[in-house]
Protein backbone atom coordinates (compact mmCIF):
# COMPACT_ATOMS: atom_id res chain seq x y z
CA UNK A 1 0.00 0.00 0.00
CA UNK A 2 2.49 2.68 1.09
CA UNK A 3 4.95 1.43 -2.32
CA UNK A 4 1.97 2.41 -4.27
CA UNK A 5 1.05 5.88 -2.58
CA UNK A 6 4.96 6.14 -2.95
CA UNK A 7 5.07 5.47 -6.62
CA UNK A 8 1.87 7.20 -7.50
CA UNK A 9 3.33 10.16 -5.77
CA UNK A 10 6.48 9.79 -7.74
CA UNK A 11 4.40 9.51 -11.00
CA UNK A 12 2.28 12.67 -10.50
CA UNK A 13 5.53 14.71 -9.31
CA UNK A 14 7.37 13.30 -12.82
CA UNK A 15 4.04 14.39 -14.90
CA UNK A 16 4.28 17.94 -13.07
CA UNK A 17 7.42 18.36 -14.18
CA UNK A 18 6.96 17.15 -18.25
CA UNK A 19 3.73 19.10 -17.87
CA UNK A 20 5.41 22.30 -16.77
CA UNK A 21 8.64 22.07 -18.91
CA UNK A 22 6.51 21.48 -22.33
CA UNK A 23 5.03 24.76 -20.99
CA UNK A 24 7.61 26.93 -20.70
CA UNK A 25 9.14 25.45 -23.99
CA UNK A 26 6.21 26.17 -25.67
CA UNK A 27 6.29 29.84 -24.09
CA UNK A 28 9.84 30.07 -24.94
CA UNK A 29 9.25 29.02 -28.72
CA UNK A 30 6.55 31.86 -29.11
CA UNK A 31 8.32 35.05 -30.46
CA UNK A 32 6.04 37.07 -29.10
CA UNK A 33 6.09 36.52 -25.69
CA UNK A 34 9.97 36.06 -26.07
CA UNK A 35 10.35 39.44 -27.79
CA UNK A 36 7.83 40.82 -24.67
CA UNK A 37 10.16 39.47 -22.17
CA UNK A 38 13.17 41.07 -23.78
CA UNK A 39 11.53 44.09 -23.88
CA UNK A 40 10.16 43.68 -20.25
CA UNK A 41 13.89 42.87 -18.86
CA UNK A 42 14.60 46.16 -20.57
CA UNK A 43 12.34 48.07 -19.00
CA UNK A 44 12.82 51.19 -16.57
CA UNK A 45 11.32 48.66 -13.57
CA UNK A 46 13.61 45.70 -14.80
CA UNK A 47 16.73 48.07 -15.03
CA UNK A 48 15.90 49.81 -11.41
CA UNK A 49 18.60 47.68 -9.27
CA UNK A 50 20.89 48.02 -11.76
CA UNK A 51 20.46 51.94 -11.69
CA UNK A 52 20.48 51.95 -8.32
CA UNK A 53 23.88 50.92 -8.67
CA UNK A 54 24.91 53.64 -10.92
CA UNK A 55 23.53 56.24 -8.37
CA UNK A 56 25.39 54.53 -5.81
CA UNK A 57 28.78 55.02 -7.64
CA UNK A 58 28.07 58.12 -8.78
CA UNK A 59 27.11 59.14 -5.15
CA UNK A 60 30.61 57.47 -4.10
CA UNK A 61 32.68 59.44 -6.82
CA UNK A 62 31.18 62.48 -6.00
CA UNK A 63 31.78 62.09 -2.22
CA UNK A 64 35.70 60.88 -2.99
CA UNK A 65 35.97 63.87 -5.29
CA UNK A 66 33.58 67.55 -4.60
CA UNK A 67 35.00 68.98 -8.10
CA UNK A 68 33.83 65.87 -10.24
CA UNK A 69 31.96 67.60 -13.33
CA UNK A 70 28.16 65.94 -13.84
CA UNK A 71 29.50 66.67 -17.79
CA UNK A 72 33.43 64.60 -17.13
CA UNK A 73 34.38 67.32 -19.59
CA UNK B 1 27.14 27.82 -6.38
CA UNK B 2 28.97 29.85 -8.59
CA UNK B 3 28.10 32.92 -8.75
CA UNK B 4 27.40 34.54 -12.90
CA UNK B 5 29.64 37.41 -13.85
CA UNK B 6 29.74 39.60 -16.26
CA UNK B 7 33.13 41.03 -17.63
CA UNK B 8 34.27 44.01 -19.78
CA UNK B 9 37.56 43.23 -21.45
CA UNK B 10 38.88 46.25 -22.40
CA UNK B 11 42.09 47.35 -23.62
CA UNK B 12 43.02 49.39 -20.93
CA UNK B 13 41.02 48.23 -17.59
CA UNK B 14 38.88 45.10 -17.25
CA UNK B 15 35.96 44.92 -15.28
CA UNK B 16 33.84 42.29 -13.59
CA UNK B 17 29.94 42.10 -12.47
CA UNK B 18 29.08 39.81 -10.15
CA UNK B 19 25.19 38.76 -9.87
CA UNK B 20 23.50 40.21 -7.14
CA UNK B 21 26.41 41.73 -5.68
CA UNK B 22 27.98 44.59 -8.37
CA UNK B 23 30.83 45.59 -9.38
CA UNK B 24 33.82 43.75 -7.63
CA UNK B 25 36.87 44.31 -9.46
CA UNK B 26 37.97 47.20 -11.96
CA UNK B 27 41.75 47.32 -12.43
CA UNK B 28 44.05 47.73 -15.44
CA UNK B 29 44.29 44.83 -18.08
CA UNK B 30 47.91 44.77 -17.92
CA UNK B 31 49.99 41.42 -16.77
CA UNK B 32 53.86 41.08 -16.10
CA UNK B 33 55.67 38.15 -16.43
CA UNK B 34 58.92 36.75 -15.62
CA UNK B 35 60.44 36.64 -19.44
CA UNK B 36 62.74 33.46 -18.56
CA UNK B 37 59.88 30.88 -16.74
CA UNK B 38 56.90 32.31 -17.73
CA UNK B 39 55.78 32.92 -14.42
CA UNK B 40 52.60 35.80 -13.87
CA UNK B 41 54.48 38.05 -11.23
CA UNK B 42 51.57 40.42 -11.21
CA UNK B 43 48.26 41.75 -12.93
CA UNK B 44 45.83 44.52 -12.57
CA UNK B 45 47.33 47.53 -10.88
CA UNK B 46 50.51 46.19 -9.39
CA UNK B 47 51.85 45.31 -13.65
CA UNK B 48 50.37 48.37 -14.46
CA UNK B 49 52.54 50.07 -11.92
CA UNK B 50 55.71 48.38 -13.50
CA UNK B 51 55.02 49.35 -17.27
CA UNK B 52 58.35 50.78 -18.56
CA UNK B 53 60.06 50.39 -15.22
CA UNK B 54 61.21 46.56 -15.02
CA UNK B 55 64.50 44.82 -15.41
CA UNK B 56 65.27 42.99 -18.40
CA UNK B 57 64.03 40.09 -17.31
CA UNK B 58 60.01 40.84 -16.64
CA UNK B 59 57.57 41.87 -19.10
CA UNK B 60 54.99 43.93 -18.42
CA UNK B 61 51.98 43.46 -21.31
CA UNK B 62 48.97 44.61 -22.28
CA UNK B 63 47.66 41.23 -23.96
CA UNK B 64 44.84 43.19 -25.62
CA UNK B 65 45.08 45.70 -28.65
CA UNK B 66 42.08 47.22 -30.70
CA UNK B 67 39.60 45.11 -28.56
CA UNK B 68 41.09 41.90 -29.86
CA UNK B 69 43.37 39.50 -28.35
CA UNK B 70 46.51 39.72 -29.33
CA UNK B 71 48.41 37.38 -27.36
CA UNK B 72 46.12 34.44 -26.56
CA UNK B 73 47.57 32.35 -23.86
CA UNK B 74 48.78 35.63 -21.90
CA UNK B 75 44.96 36.81 -21.98
CA UNK B 76 44.22 33.71 -21.00
CA UNK B 77 46.21 33.29 -17.87
CA UNK B 78 45.14 37.10 -17.00
CA UNK B 79 41.19 36.16 -17.01
CA UNK B 80 41.96 32.84 -15.03
CA UNK B 81 43.37 35.08 -12.22
CA UNK B 82 41.33 37.86 -12.87
CA UNK B 83 38.11 35.34 -12.22
CA UNK B 84 40.23 33.38 -9.03
CA UNK B 85 40.57 37.02 -7.62
CA UNK B 86 36.51 36.84 -7.95
CA UNK B 87 36.15 33.33 -6.15
CA UNK B 88 36.08 31.57 -9.21
CA UNK B 89 37.84 28.24 -8.30
CA UNK B 90 37.63 24.39 -10.16
CA UNK B 91 33.94 23.62 -8.06
CA UNK B 92 32.82 26.85 -9.15
CA UNK B 93 32.27 27.60 -12.63
CA UNK B 94 30.21 30.13 -13.69
CA UNK B 95 28.24 31.57 -16.44
CA UNK B 96 30.08 34.18 -18.19
CA UNK B 97 28.64 36.97 -20.55
CA UNK B 98 31.82 39.27 -21.96
CA UNK B 99 31.61 42.83 -23.49
CA UNK B 100 33.98 43.30 -26.99
CA UNK B 101 33.75 45.63 -29.64
CA UNK B 102 31.36 44.95 -32.65
CA UNK B 103 34.10 44.89 -34.93
CA UNK B 104 35.96 41.89 -34.01
CA UNK B 105 35.90 39.43 -36.20
CA UNK B 106 34.80 35.54 -35.63
CA UNK B 107 37.81 34.10 -34.97
CA UNK B 108 38.54 37.08 -32.34
CA UNK B 109 35.23 36.38 -30.97
CA UNK B 110 35.87 32.59 -30.80
CA UNK B 111 39.27 33.50 -29.50
CA UNK B 112 37.49 35.39 -26.32
CA UNK B 113 35.19 32.87 -25.98
CA UNK B 114 37.66 30.07 -25.41
CA UNK B 115 40.27 32.37 -23.44
CA UNK B 116 37.60 32.30 -20.73
CA UNK B 117 35.86 28.63 -20.81
CA UNK B 118 39.67 27.32 -20.45
CA UNK B 119 40.19 30.19 -17.96
CA UNK B 120 37.02 28.42 -15.53
CA UNK B 121 34.11 29.48 -17.15
CA UNK B 122 30.94 27.13 -18.02
CA UNK B 123 29.64 28.71 -20.66
CA UNK B 124 30.85 32.35 -21.91
CA UNK B 125 28.58 34.67 -24.24
CA UNK B 126 29.96 37.85 -25.92
CA UNK B 127 27.65 41.05 -25.93
CA UNK B 128 28.07 44.24 -27.73
CA UNK B 129 29.86 46.82 -26.06
CA UNK B 130 27.72 49.86 -26.98
CA UNK B 131 25.02 47.63 -26.01
CA UNK B 132 25.65 47.00 -22.66
CA UNK B 133 27.03 50.75 -22.42
CA UNK B 134 23.47 51.73 -23.74
CA UNK B 135 22.12 49.87 -20.86
CA UNK B 136 24.15 51.07 -18.20
CA UNK B 137 23.89 54.50 -18.95
CA UNK B 138 19.98 53.91 -18.24
CA UNK B 139 18.59 55.02 -21.78
CA UNK B 140 15.28 54.32 -22.78
CA UNK B 141 16.68 51.00 -25.13
CA UNK B 142 13.02 49.33 -24.43
CA UNK B 143 11.12 51.59 -26.15
CA UNK B 144 10.74 52.73 -29.81
CA UNK B 145 12.87 56.05 -30.23
CA UNK B 146 16.34 56.82 -30.83
CA UNK B 147 19.08 56.58 -28.25
CA UNK B 148 22.18 56.91 -29.38
CA UNK B 149 25.48 55.97 -27.59
CA UNK B 150 29.12 56.59 -28.31
CA UNK B 151 31.33 54.37 -26.31
CA UNK B 152 35.12 55.49 -26.93
CA UNK B 153 37.25 53.00 -25.44
CA UNK B 154 41.11 52.30 -25.05
CA UNK B 155 41.43 50.51 -28.33
CA UNK B 156 38.11 51.53 -30.33
CA UNK B 157 35.50 53.64 -30.86
CA UNK B 158 32.10 53.09 -31.37
CA UNK B 159 28.91 54.77 -32.07
CA UNK B 160 25.46 52.58 -32.19
CA UNK B 161 21.85 53.44 -32.59
CA UNK B 162 19.94 51.66 -30.00
CA UNK B 163 15.58 51.09 -30.58
CA UNK B 164 13.48 48.63 -28.95
CA UNK B 165 16.47 46.73 -27.81
CA UNK B 166 18.22 46.17 -30.62
CA UNK B 167 20.91 48.22 -32.72
CA UNK B 168 19.83 49.65 -35.48
CA UNK B 169 22.89 51.20 -37.11
CA UNK B 170 26.66 50.71 -35.83
CA UNK B 171 30.02 52.33 -36.92
CA UNK B 172 33.06 51.14 -35.04
CA UNK B 173 36.62 52.05 -35.97
CA UNK B 174 40.07 50.57 -34.64
CA UNK B 175 41.09 54.05 -32.50
CA UNK B 176 40.63 55.04 -28.98
CA UNK B 177 42.70 56.61 -26.15
CA UNK B 178 45.59 54.46 -26.64
CA UNK B 179 46.00 56.05 -30.77
CA UNK B 180 45.75 59.35 -28.79
CA UNK B 181 48.84 58.28 -26.13
CA UNK B 182 50.63 57.02 -28.90
CA UNK B 183 49.90 60.55 -31.20
CA UNK B 184 51.38 62.36 -27.88
CA UNK B 185 54.45 60.02 -28.26
CA UNK B 186 55.51 60.76 -31.41
CA UNK B 187 54.80 64.26 -31.64
CA UNK B 188 57.27 64.52 -28.56
CA UNK B 189 59.84 62.14 -29.74
CA UNK B 190 59.98 64.35 -33.39
CA UNK B 191 58.93 67.87 -32.57
CA UNK B 192 60.94 68.06 -28.45
CA UNK B 193 63.45 65.14 -29.43
CA UNK B 194 62.59 63.49 -25.73
CA UNK B 195 61.51 59.66 -25.74
CA UNK B 196 58.45 59.57 -23.68
CA UNK B 197 56.75 56.60 -21.63
CA UNK B 198 53.12 55.52 -22.49
CA UNK B 199 52.47 55.89 -18.81
CA UNK B 200 54.04 59.49 -19.08
CA UNK B 201 52.36 60.30 -22.58
CA UNK B 202 48.46 59.57 -20.94
CA UNK B 203 49.52 61.82 -17.74
CA UNK B 204 50.29 64.56 -20.30
CA UNK B 205 47.05 63.94 -22.13
CA UNK B 206 44.98 64.08 -19.13
CA UNK B 207 46.55 67.03 -18.08
CA UNK B 208 46.68 69.16 -21.07
CA UNK B 209 44.75 66.98 -23.40
CA UNK B 210 42.00 68.30 -25.83
CA UNK B 211 39.87 67.83 -28.36
CA UNK B 212 38.67 71.69 -29.06
CA UNK B 213 39.83 74.86 -27.45
CA UNK B 214 38.85 75.04 -23.34
CA UNK B 215 38.81 77.18 -21.03
CA UNK B 216 41.61 77.46 -18.15
CA UNK B 217 44.65 75.44 -20.13
CA UNK B 218 47.64 75.96 -18.85
CA UNK B 219 51.02 74.11 -19.90
CA UNK B 220 52.75 71.10 -18.55
CA UNK B 221 56.25 70.63 -17.96
CA UNK B 222 57.49 66.55 -19.10
CA UNK B 223 60.66 64.81 -18.50
CA UNK B 224 61.92 62.17 -20.80
CA UNK B 225 65.30 61.33 -22.59
CA UNK B 226 67.05 63.15 -24.65
CA UNK B 227 67.11 61.33 -28.06
CA UNK B 228 70.74 63.08 -29.34
CA UNK B 229 72.12 62.76 -26.01
CA UNK B 230 70.69 59.70 -23.90
CA UNK B 231 70.69 62.48 -20.98
CA UNK B 232 66.86 63.71 -19.02
CA UNK B 233 65.40 66.53 -20.21
CA UNK B 234 62.46 68.42 -19.80
CA UNK B 235 60.47 70.45 -21.85
CA UNK B 236 57.22 72.59 -21.56
CA UNK B 237 54.25 71.38 -23.35
CA UNK B 238 51.67 73.66 -24.58
CA UNK B 239 47.67 72.29 -25.33
CA UNK B 240 47.55 74.13 -28.35
CA UNK B 241 50.34 71.68 -30.29
CA UNK B 242 48.92 68.17 -27.88
CA UNK B 243 45.23 69.39 -29.78
CA UNK B 244 47.40 69.26 -33.11
CA UNK B 245 48.77 66.34 -32.43
CA UNK B 246 45.93 64.40 -31.75
CA UNK B 247 44.02 66.12 -34.47
CA UNK B 248 44.16 62.78 -36.48
CA UNK B 249 42.62 60.43 -34.37
CA UNK B 250 39.97 62.81 -32.93
CA UNK B 251 39.10 63.72 -36.08
CA UNK B 252 38.88 59.84 -36.97
CA UNK B 253 36.64 58.98 -33.90
CA UNK B 254 33.96 62.38 -34.94
CA UNK B 255 33.86 60.91 -38.40
CA UNK B 256 32.30 57.55 -37.46
CA UNK B 257 29.97 59.22 -34.98
CA UNK B 258 29.06 61.41 -38.19
CA UNK B 259 28.83 58.30 -40.39
CA UNK B 260 26.44 56.17 -37.61
CA UNK B 261 24.01 59.21 -37.66
CA UNK B 262 24.02 59.18 -41.95
CA UNK B 263 23.29 55.54 -41.17
CA UNK B 264 20.09 55.90 -39.08
CA UNK B 265 16.58 55.71 -40.39
CA UNK B 266 15.28 59.22 -40.59
CA UNK B 267 12.37 58.68 -38.11
CA UNK B 268 14.89 57.89 -34.99
CA UNK B 269 17.42 60.63 -36.48
CA UNK B 270 14.72 63.29 -35.28
CA UNK B 271 14.60 61.94 -31.84
CA UNK B 272 18.41 62.61 -31.71
CA UNK B 273 17.72 66.50 -31.56
CA UNK B 274 15.47 65.67 -28.91
CA UNK B 275 17.49 63.34 -26.52
CA UNK B 276 21.11 64.15 -27.62
CA UNK B 277 23.92 61.59 -28.10
CA UNK B 278 25.39 60.12 -24.93
CA UNK B 279 29.17 59.70 -24.51
CA UNK B 280 30.71 56.65 -22.10
CA UNK B 281 33.88 55.06 -22.14
CA UNK B 282 37.36 56.34 -20.93
CA UNK B 283 38.37 58.27 -24.12
CA UNK B 284 34.99 60.27 -24.03
CA UNK B 285 36.28 61.86 -20.71
CA UNK B 286 38.86 63.91 -23.06
CA UNK B 287 38.82 67.95 -22.48
CA UNK B 288 36.34 69.31 -25.33
CA UNK B 289 35.41 65.89 -27.15
CA UNK B 290 31.90 66.72 -26.07
CA UNK B 291 31.60 70.24 -27.56
CA UNK B 292 34.15 69.01 -30.73
CA UNK B 293 31.51 66.06 -31.98
CA UNK B 294 28.20 68.37 -30.90
CA UNK B 295 29.96 70.81 -32.74
CA UNK B 296 30.57 68.63 -35.66
CA UNK B 297 27.09 66.98 -35.61
CA UNK B 298 25.02 69.86 -34.52
CA UNK B 299 23.32 66.83 -31.81
CA UNK B 300 23.26 67.83 -28.13
CA UNK B 301 26.07 65.29 -26.76
CA UNK B 302 25.79 64.36 -23.25
CA UNK B 303 28.09 62.41 -20.72
CA UNK B 304 27.31 59.16 -19.03
CA UNK B 305 27.43 60.04 -14.95
CA UNK B 306 29.27 56.84 -15.24
CA UNK B 307 31.56 56.90 -17.80
CA UNK B 308 34.06 54.04 -17.12
CA UNK B 309 31.42 51.59 -15.68
CA UNK B 310 28.54 51.75 -18.29
CA UNK B 311 30.10 49.02 -20.36
CA UNK B 312 30.10 46.33 -17.29
CA UNK B 313 26.90 47.65 -15.46
CA UNK B 314 24.80 46.84 -18.68
CA UNK B 315 26.39 43.47 -19.18
CA UNK B 316 25.53 42.61 -15.59
CA UNK B 317 21.98 43.80 -16.22
CA UNK B 318 22.21 41.08 -18.57
CA UNK B 319 23.51 38.47 -16.13
CA UNK B 320 21.25 39.32 -13.95
CA UNK B 321 18.39 38.98 -16.77
CA UNK B 322 20.33 36.29 -18.57
CA UNK B 323 17.54 34.12 -19.49
CA UNK B 324 15.53 36.25 -21.35
CA UNK B 325 18.25 38.82 -22.62
CA UNK B 326 19.63 35.91 -24.23
CA UNK B 327 18.97 37.18 -27.50
CA UNK B 328 21.26 39.78 -27.37
CA UNK B 329 24.20 37.55 -27.33
CA UNK B 330 26.47 38.00 -30.26
CA UNK B 331 25.74 35.52 -32.71
CA UNK B 332 22.29 34.56 -31.23
CA UNK B 333 19.04 34.63 -33.14
CA UNK B 334 17.51 38.02 -33.48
Amino acid sequence: MTTALIIGAVVLIVLAGVLLAMRRRRANLDPVAAFQRHIDALSPQARRPTVNRVQELDEGRRGADPRTDDDGA
Amino acid sequence: MARDLAIDLGTANTLVYMKGRGIVLNEPSVIALNRQTGEVLATGLAAWQMIGRTPGYIVAVRPLRGGAITDFEITERMIRLLLQRVGVSRFTRPKVVICVPSAITEVERRAVTDAARRAGAADANLIEQPMAAAIGADLPIDEPVGNMVIDIGGGTSETAVISLGGIVALEAVRVGSFDIDNAIQNHVRREHGIAIGERTAEEIKKKIGSADPTPDEAQAEVRGRDMMTGLPKTVLLTPEEIRVAIEDVVSSIVASVVRCLAKAPPELSQDFLVRGMYLVGGGGLLRGLKQRIARETQVPVKMSTVPLEAVVLGAGHVIEHYDKLRGMFMGARR
